[in-house]
């Protein structure tokens, strides 16, 4: 692994444009085995990236779950076993996820019922409805994503446009209380804001050696992601000067 | 080849086929995975049933 300076978990847009930046630097991992992260592996923008990676020279070790960063060495785990990268920066790229209830700060009741988007997506795609009458809280990508899904998977999703305050129902949802009114609803979706996903043991928290890129505007855009990974790049390499 | 699956879609790329006793095996790559898919005498027979089930829906329709 000599040479090799900056590890980046996340292959999607950010990740890449970050790698395509640091060239022979840069070692990326992601857990999927294909680039592109939320955007999937054909992607117009993931393979323009993927291609600028690859060219400047950046590793891709794709399908290896990274697992810990103790700020000089990266873990992954992949079906070839464990990885170890020597690195003098980390940078976190693995995308965001929904706001969950506790962070929105919904009230009430605790019935069956109530999941995030991106659980009630993948539920949709293999045929798996979380109820007949979903309420979606959120205008964001994965609120219409779950939209779309739910739709498509036989479902009559109810948009919430107004702040949910509170869940109601005993053993399944209900109703949901929101500041303009109630909703009739048999599920509850949380789609609204994002926050990074920070699941690597020991890069949770901010510190001298981790530059975190992970992008959160709510109608996330590809050249924003892209800017993201290209400052991170830069930030990355800061960190290398100095050490 | 593609597979839908529920972290996303993946390309599934052939890299050899083989026989394992009576079980005929096709080696890919799904994505950066090495996999393979292990087709016996019996899956055969299933695929053949839903062939022939969904022709008779067509036709009955």
């Amino acid at each position: 692994m000599a040479g090799v300076t900056v590890a980046i978990v996340g292959a999607g847009v950010t990740g890449l444009a970050c790698a395509a930046e640091l060239g022979r630097d840069a070692v990326v991992v992601d857990r999927i085995p294909v680039c592109g992260g939320v955007l999937g592996f054909d992607h117009d923008a993931t393979r323009r990236l993927e291609e600028a990676a690859r060219t400047a020279g950046a590793a891709l070790h794709l399908g290896e779950t990274a697992i810990t960063w103790d700020g000089a060495e990266l873990v992954a785990m992949g079906q070839d076993g464990v990885r170890r990268i020597r690195a003098d920066a980390l940078v976190i790229a693995a995308g965001a996820r929904p706001r969950n209830r506790a962070e929105l700060r919904i009230d009430g009741d605790r019935p069956h019922g109530v999941v995030s988007a991106t659980v009630a997506c993948h539920l949709a795609e293999t045929g798996v409805v979380v109820g007949r009458r979903p309420a979606i809280v959120g205008d964001g990508d994965w609120a219409r994503r779950a939209d779309a899904e739910l739709r498509h998977a036989g479902a009559e999703p109810i948009r919430v446009r107004g702040r949910a305050l509170a869940v109601r129902g005993t053993t399944r949802v209900a109703e949901l209380v929101c500041d303009d009114g109630v909703v009739a609803c048999d599920a509850v979706v949380l789609a609204h804001g994002l926050v990074p996903l920070r699941n690597v043991d020991g890069a949770v928290v901010d510190g001298v050696r981790t530059v975190y890129a992970q992008p959160c505007p709510d109608r996330g855009a590809i050249a924003t992601a892209e800017e993201e990974g290209r400052r991170a790049a830069g930030a990355a390499l800061a960190i290398m000067r100095a050490t | 080849m593609r597979v839908r699956s529920p972290i996303g879609d993946l390309p599934f790329r052939v890299t050899g086929i083989r026989r394992d006793g009576r079980e005929l095996v096709i080696l890919g790559e799904l994505g950066a995975w090495r996999s393979e898919v292990r087709v016996g005498a019996g899956d055969v027979k299933a695929v053949a049933q839903l062939a022939v089930d969904g022709v008779r829906k067509r036709l009955t329709r």
